[in-house]
């Protein structure tokens, strides 16, 4: 059975040259390539096979959640293996598909996080609706980043709960990564991978095929012009350029979610403005966007919703019509922004 | 601008390099740091989860330390006494040794320490002018063991041979003189790591060990520590420099890797060639024909000859050093008058390569980035591959020498050293584990995969490089010596296997012993180093006899423990990233395997103080002695276990349970099973020749023992305590520990395997059948109870079976 599966899989990888009726000519390749299915077999079965669901043993009531969860457990080796393969399998025919359902994308309630004495984070509540243009302004040190990583699964909440596609972000975090792509403020890369090797690492990684990684790479990189220097090794690459090389990382597998950490931090005016034509077509393709910044001119002239953290809570959320309303007609964003962050150092 | 003068920068920066020393022993610092609060009536920081992030030793690191500073001073004393009859033998060549007088002058003091004044007394009672070629060679060796020392800092330890270090870029941006700026970089790389108190503690080691006392020995050896330390950390630095503003990125990996090969290739010189005559004989040819100015290095000062050295020569090595010292910080300065990294091409891809490799890469995903790591970082290629052939060719052209007969003698000493190198390549390679991933974790994270399978590739990868590196060795071992092939042939598989786990022991206990405390530093337990080194000792010597038990025995520990480390790193990685929280508590298999393995250390202590207190050798000892030492030791580690685990608020066991009725037909059945295959296994074992023997030895003593109460005592201790607490270990903790995250089936075989591995072969068969039945019952009933009975009952039935027949 392994062996049929190791051939197969070896069939299925690029560059294994396994022609029809040559095999006595092209034998090494055959050892090669069952070799590189034997090292890789892991790999590929944690992104294609999904078993089935168990039911509970006969004798043991349904409501002893310890004994399911044990054998659940035990069958799936870990339990971010359990839900990444479940959520895999109910997920594998759409991963790209459009999630048109009413609930929220991400919803986030009373989250607090204690770094021993110090509140990063205080009794936050946010509901990102799907197919929506994000912002999270805010001072410095007002728990931007630290949201950011709560919602990535990075962080654990000391209290509330994070709930990103109806997962916990921390406990399910592996499901959670398949649907989100991420953008943090400072990437850096292996030095010793080129941009186009990193690319090709991270949509393998996500189980795409390779002509998709390249389809989509190629046009990403041609719209955000880093297409002549993919060669260079991912070290030498400008903080701009970093900052692009990521963006196509995060964006490569089409992901429902976008989760960008101040993406225009570093970017010329150029790719500032593809940057934002990008992410207004991601978003009218059905996607949404969630992203930090402090940059108020453009957030004005970008986001559908805005949410405003001073000091580790929300102090204003909503489109920017709402929040006219509610705090002066006629005002820019910048005025409200100064207003209801007092213009203090958070 | 304000410059602040030079003398006040240096006294800075040193005051900063001192601290950086000290910061390690922090938690001595911290009850200054609280005593200073509680007086100046600040409020109490709380203490979280960061307590166990910080940088520094804690009370076990030092013992950590200690131990193996003990290891080192004796290996060195080891070396040291090799290389002193050696020397006498080849220095009696040219000069035969006046004879010993019957009454040496210093007699008295001979008699107190004699075993350690023999080395000195034979070359003491030499002509002085071969003494002094001899004491000419010492100096050689020395230098020798300097320059590898050297060469391995380079290539090893330097961490911007690849990039500057930050913290330089930063600093050169100040308005600080660049000399100042070097001669801290010096006093940092002088306090670096174990640099200093390990070269101080080695040679006064050596010198202890030739006669000297013992403060004399220690003033010396830290003399001779510094100065070393000195030199060595000054050319260090100034090759770091020197690499990092004239030799392009590319080729400095390279070099930094050709450094730490060739500093291999020089220590191994020394520590092995040291001991043979044909290597001191090139070094008494150089001796002669070098002048004596050249010994007049840091390396060479005084070594032997600390106590009639004049003190010129002493202060001709400080001058030296500082000399050095100077010299390197000018150097530095001058090369980077225009700035770190000037103008130096950056890397850029090829086209003629874009083609080709744009093509089809080799491996796909996490093992090609893996594999693009091999071969582009050539420092880690060049470490771990070429360190280990370079010593096989080493050992296979010394034709002389312990070591010769040691590693070729025998199909098991060849096997053995095999063994020994796929294992060191593993288990440097394991070093860089979490170091390369480090600054770049936030795109793993990032990645729908748990980290610890992200970082288990790389144990997948060493373990295939090894077992290679094993395969192409013993070939190379068959053609050479043929008539070895069976014994080679046979050890083999065990031999790939065993590499294989002790390739993910060593990367996973690495990942365990790592705390991040910030991007680009990690924290790095001490005893995530040395447990797999002597696991993969004990391994080795069962390698070694090539008996197929024993290797069976250590394929499944080590498997085992592997399950275990990996187990809870799966639980315990996502908290990884989480300097404020701790992962919930929960019953893991390192809990069982800890609590067995202390069983065995705690039985053993027991055993060899009831040997000492009734003066006799433990096989002596009347087996109710044995069986009380085991006892005491399983009650011990149960009863231990058991309190920490519930004041952990652990649970052990499952919360539902089968019916009373269920549990009693199950165990009934069970050890009518268990019981069926005692008694046929027993009656194999009687049948056949090998096993007869010992089993009517034992019946023997069994029924030898006619005293009621004696044996009383004995079937309680069989048949009440040893079941109590073996259940309760292996089957209560064990089995649960793997159940969390195993299969029904595969808990039931590992843990059955184990408590065979840890039980005399030759009830093996019996024993499997036991654990397995008691597993299954622990699997249907979730009581311990059952599980308990049924081992009683069986233990009672074989020893009634042994008694009356």
């Amino acid at each position: 059975m392994l062996f049929f599966k190791i051939i197969r899989q070896a069939d299925l990888a690029p560059g294994a040259g396994i022609g029809g009726g040559r095999i006595c000519e092209a034998w090494h390749r055959h050892v090669f390539a069952a070799l590189k299915g034997f090292l890789e077999w892991d790999s590929r079965c944690f992104l294609r096979c999904a078993p089935p669901c168990r039911r509970p043993r006969q004798g043991q009531s349904s409501s002893t959640a310890t004994s399911i969860k044990l054998e659940d457990a035990a069958r799936y080796r870990s339990p971010q293996r359990r839900d990444f393969r479940l959520a895999f399998r109910r997920d594998f025919a759409n991963l790209r598909g459009m999630d048109t359902s009413a609930a929220p994308l991400v919803s986030i309630r009373s989250l607090v996080k204690r770094f021993g004495g110090f509140t990063a984070v205080g009794g936050l509540s946010l509901e990102i609706p799907a197919a929506c243009l994000f912002a999270l302004l805010g001072p410095n040190g007002a728990g931007k980043t630290t949201t950011i990583k709560l919602l990535m699964g990075l962080l654990k909440p000391t209290e509330g709960s994070v709930t990103v596609c109806g997962m916990d972000a921390f406990h399910d975090s592996v499901a959670v990564k398949t649907r989100v792509g991420y953008l943090p403020d400072e990437p850096v890369f292996y030095d010793f991978m080129r941009g186009r090797e990193i690319i090709r690492f991270c949509g393998e990684m996500r189980g795409l095929p390779v002509a998709v990684i390249e389809a989509r790479s190629r046009e990403l990189a041609e719209r955000l012009q880093l297409a002549s220097a993919l060669e260079e090794f991912a070290e030498n690459y400008s903080r701009g350029m970093k900052k692009k090389l990521g963006l196509i990382c995060a964006m490569m597998h089409d992901p429902p979610l976008l989760i960008l950490d101040e993406p225009t931090n570093g970017l010329d005016p150029h790719s500032t403005v593809v940057l934002h034509a990008l992410m207004k077509e991601t978003v009218a393709a059905g996607r949404t966007v969630f992203f930090s910044t402090h940059l108020l001119d453009q957030a004005e002239k970008l986001c559908d919703r805005v949410a405003i953290v001073r000091k580790g809570a929300i102090a204003a959320e909503g489109t920017l019509a709402e929040l006219r309303q509610s705090f002066g007609a006629g005002r820019s964003l910048e005025e409200l922004f100064f207003d209801l962050t007092d213009s203090v150092v958070a | 601008m304000h410059r602040p003068s030079p003398w006040r920068l240096l006294w800075l920066f040193a005051r900063t390099a001192v601290r950086r020393f000290s910061n390690r022993f922090i938690f001595l610092r911290q009850k200054k740091a609280e005593a200073r609060r509680k007086k100046l009536g600040l409020p109490e920081p709380d203490r979280t989860a960061t307590a166990h992030r910080q940088q520094g030793f804690r009370a076990g690191s030092i013992l950590v330390w200690l131990f193996m500073a003990y290891m080192m001073g004796a290996f060195v004393m080891t070396i040291n006494s090799s290389f002193q009859s050696a020397m006498f033998g080849v220095l009696a060549e040219r000069q035969p040794a006046p004879p010993a007088p019957a009454a040496a002058p210093g007699q008295p003091q001979g008699v107190e320490k004699p075993a350690r004044r023999m080395g000195g007394n034979a070359l003491e009672r030499m002509n002085p002018a071969t003494r002094r070629t001899g004491e000419k060679v010492t100096g050689l060796i020395m230098l020798t063991a300097g320059l590898g020392t050297l060469l391995f800092a380079i290539g090893v330890l330097s961490r911007h041979v690849s990039r500057p270090e930050p913290s330089l870029s930063w600093l050169f941006e100040f308005p600080v003189p660049r000399p100042v700026l070097f001669t801290s970089k010096l006093s940092e790389c002088l306090f670096d790591g174990a640099s200093l108190p390990l070269l101080s503690m080695l040679p006064g080691i050596v010198l202890f060990h030739s006669g000297h006392s013992f403060w004399s020995s220690a003033g010396w050896g830290l003399a001779f520590g510094v100065i070393i330390a000195l030199a060595v950390a000054a050319v260090r630095i100034a090759v770091e420099v020197l690499l990092l503003q004239k030799v392009p990125r590319r080729r400095r990996g390279t070099i930094g890797g050709v450094c730490a090969a060739a500093g291999t290739l020089l220590m191994v010189i020394v520590l092995y060639g040291g001991g043979t005559p044909s290597l001191l004989r090139v070094l008494l040819a150089a001796a002669d024909r070098l002048p004596d100015w050249f010994f007049w290095n840091p390396f060479c000062a005084g070594f032997g000859q600390a106590l009639t050295t004049p003190g010129a020569q002493w202060l001709a090595a400080a001058a030296v050093t500082l000399g050095l010292c100077a010299g390197s910080v000018f150097f530095c300065a001058r090369l980077t008058r225009f700035g770190l990294e000037p103008g130096l091409e950056t890397v850029r891809g090829s086209p003629s390569a874009s083609a080709s490799q744009a093509a089809r890469p080799l491996f796909t995903g996490l093992i090609g980035k893996e594999m693009l790591m091999l071969t582009r970082q050539r420092t880690v290629m060049v470490q771990v591959l070429l360190a280990p052939l370079i010593m096989v060719l080493m050992m296979y052209f010394q034709t002389s020498g312990r070591l010769a007969e040691r590693t070729l003698g025998s199909a098991g000493a060849m096997a053995s050293a095999i063994y020994g190198i796929c294992a060191y390549m593993v288990l440097i390679a394991s070093q860089v584990a979490m170091n390369t991933e480090l600054r770049t974790l936030w795109l793993l994270l990032s990645l729908p995969r748990p980290l610890a399978d992200s970082l288990r590739v790389k144990s997948r990868i060493w373990g295939a490089a090894a077992a290679a590196v094993a395969i192409i060795l013993a070939v190379i071992a068959i053609i050479v010596r043929p008539d070895m092939a069976g014994g080679v042939l046979g050890r083999l598989p065990f031999l790939i296997i065993l590499v294989a786990i002790i390739a993910d022991l060593c990367v996973g206990m690495r990942t365990m012993g790592s705390s991040i405390i910030s991007e680009t530093t990690v924290h790095f337990r001490q005893w995530a180093a040395w447990l797999p080194l002597a696991l993969s000792a004990l391994a080795g010597q069962a390698v070694f006899t090539g008996d197929a038990w024993m290797l069976g025995v250590q394929v499944v520990l080590l498997g085992a423990l592997n399950v275990s480390v990996w187990q809870k790193l799966n639980a315990e990685l996502p908290f990884l990233t989480e300097p404020a929280e701790d992962p919930p508590p929960q019953l893991y298999l390192m809990h069982g395997l800890l609590a067995a393995y202390g069983y065995f250390a705690l039985q053993a202590a027991a055993v060899s103080i009831t040997a000492a207190v009734r003066r006799m050798p433990p096989p002596c000892l009347p087996p109710g002695d044995l069986a009380l030492c085991s006892a005491i030791a399983a009650a011990v580690v149960a009863g231990l276990t058991f309190l920490l685990l519930t004041r952990k608020k652990v649970r052990i066991l499952p919360e539902w349970s089968a019916p009373a009725g269920k549990s009693l037909a199950l165990a009934a059945a069970g050890l009518a099973a268990a019981c069926v295959i005692g008694f046929l296994w027993l009656s194999a074992l009687e049948w056949m020749p090998l096993t007869a023997e010992t089993i009517r030895h034992s019946r023997a003593a069994l029924q030898g023992t006619s005293d009621i109460g004696s044996w009383l005592g004995l079937a309680a201790l069989v048949c009440l305590v040893a079941p109590v607490c073996e259940e309760f270990i292996f089957r209560g903790l064990v089995y649960h520990g793997l159940r969390r995250t195993h299969s029904p089936a595969w808990s039931l075989l590992w843990s059955s395997l184990f408590f065979t591995a840890v039980h005399p072969v030759q009830s093996s068969v019996a024993v499997f059948a036991l654990a397995a039945v008691n597993a299954f019952i622990m699997e249907r009933t979730g009581r311990l109870t059952p599980c308990i009975a049924v081992h009683a009952l069986y233990n009672g039935f074989v020893l009634w079976l042994q008694a009356a027949a």
